[in-house]
């Protein structure tokens, strides 16, 4: 299976140390879908940290699904979403564009984020995702 | 004109019951202790295949205890009554379970190839009796029948094979 490059679309991909990189090349493809230097007008996206994404989970969760379906993303430009996101005008654009322009990714699946959460493109009411976005795939 | 009409609406019913949606009733807590405590447990995603599962799908399988009359001068387990759970693979999933049906005992599950998201198809083979009443009661006279269930997170639906 294919692993999480250390760069999207000249965006530099930190992972934790516990993450494993192998997962599904849909996940892979939502990447390059939303990880872009100018996903958010005005703002430059330089570097996320990736905190998950086939690792650290057990079934239910799509992230160990089939080849890895998920992956959490929690840092914008070196910066935590659950400092930051409330105060940074960076960080806010990048979190909620990323999120946004996840929507148009065609196998897009769960969306939960500080900016909204939606599953198949429907808002569902879930707890946390105050400080990291969840994205998997169909 | 009742004779004419007759056998049309025998074939419209019959029609309908080789398709009936078993939804999920609710239950009491008497009933899903007593599932949880009694059944055996089938988990159907370790059924081997060559393709992805989309769906988490266990079978519950309750022993029926009132009836006794395939066991002469002796107690056993005639048929089970069966409960199907299904969730959906996510963070937060969708889930339900449902009671398909009694039967004897299924035999063997069959998970169909489907490329359908949140949704799974399983060929069922069923007895009329339990197995270990075929063992115990020789005088009993089997029937065997295939079914299709067609399940997601909303219902199970089942028709003959």
């Amino acid at each position: 299976m294919p692993n999480i490059p250390n760069t999207i679309n000249d965006v530099t991909i930190e992972f934790k140390s516990t993450v494993n990189k192998s997962v599904d090349q849909r996940m892979i493809d939502g990447l390059n879908h939303v990880i872009k230097t100018d996903i958010a007008s005005g703002h430059t996206l330089e570097k996320i940290y990736i905190s998950s994404a086939n690792d650290s989970h057990s079934a239910p969760s799509r992230h160990v699904h089939g080849n890895g379906k998920a992956v959490d993303i929690s840092r914008i430009n070196g910066k935590k979403m659950s400092i930051h996101y409330s105060s940074d005008d960076t960080v806010k654009a990048i979190t909620n564009a990323i999120q946004v322009e996840f929507e148009s990714y065609a196998h897009r699946r769960e969306n939960f984020g500080p900016h909204f959460k939606k599953k198949l493109g429907v808002v569902k009411a879930v707890a946390g995702h105050t400080d990291h976005i969840h994205l998997s795939v169909n | 004109m009742r004779k004419i009409l007759l056998p049309y609406i025998v074939l419209v019913t019959l029609l309908f019951a080789c398709e009936a949606n078993v939804k999920a009733d609710g239950m009491t807590t008497k009933e899903l202790k007593k599932v949880l405590a009694l059944s055996n447990f089938i988990d159907l995603n370790l059924i081997e295949t060559n393709f992805e599962k989309d769906l988490i799908l266990r079978v519950f399988e309750m022993p029926v205890t009132e009836q006794n009359d395939c066991f002469p001068e002796s107690h056993g387990v005639c048929n089970y009554d069966y409960y199907l759970s299904v969730s959906q693979q996510d963070e937060y999933p969708d889930f339900n379970v449902f009671k398909i049906g009694r039967f004897g005992q299924i035999i063997s599950y069959k998970w169909i190839r489907e490329d359908k998201p949140d949704y799974a198809e399983i060929e069922i083979l069923t007895y009329k009796y339990s197995s270990a009443a075929l063992k115990y009661n020789k005088k009993l006279k089997n029937e065997e029948k295939r079914l299709l269930l067609k399940i997601d997170v909303n219902g199970v639906t089942q028709s003959s094979v």
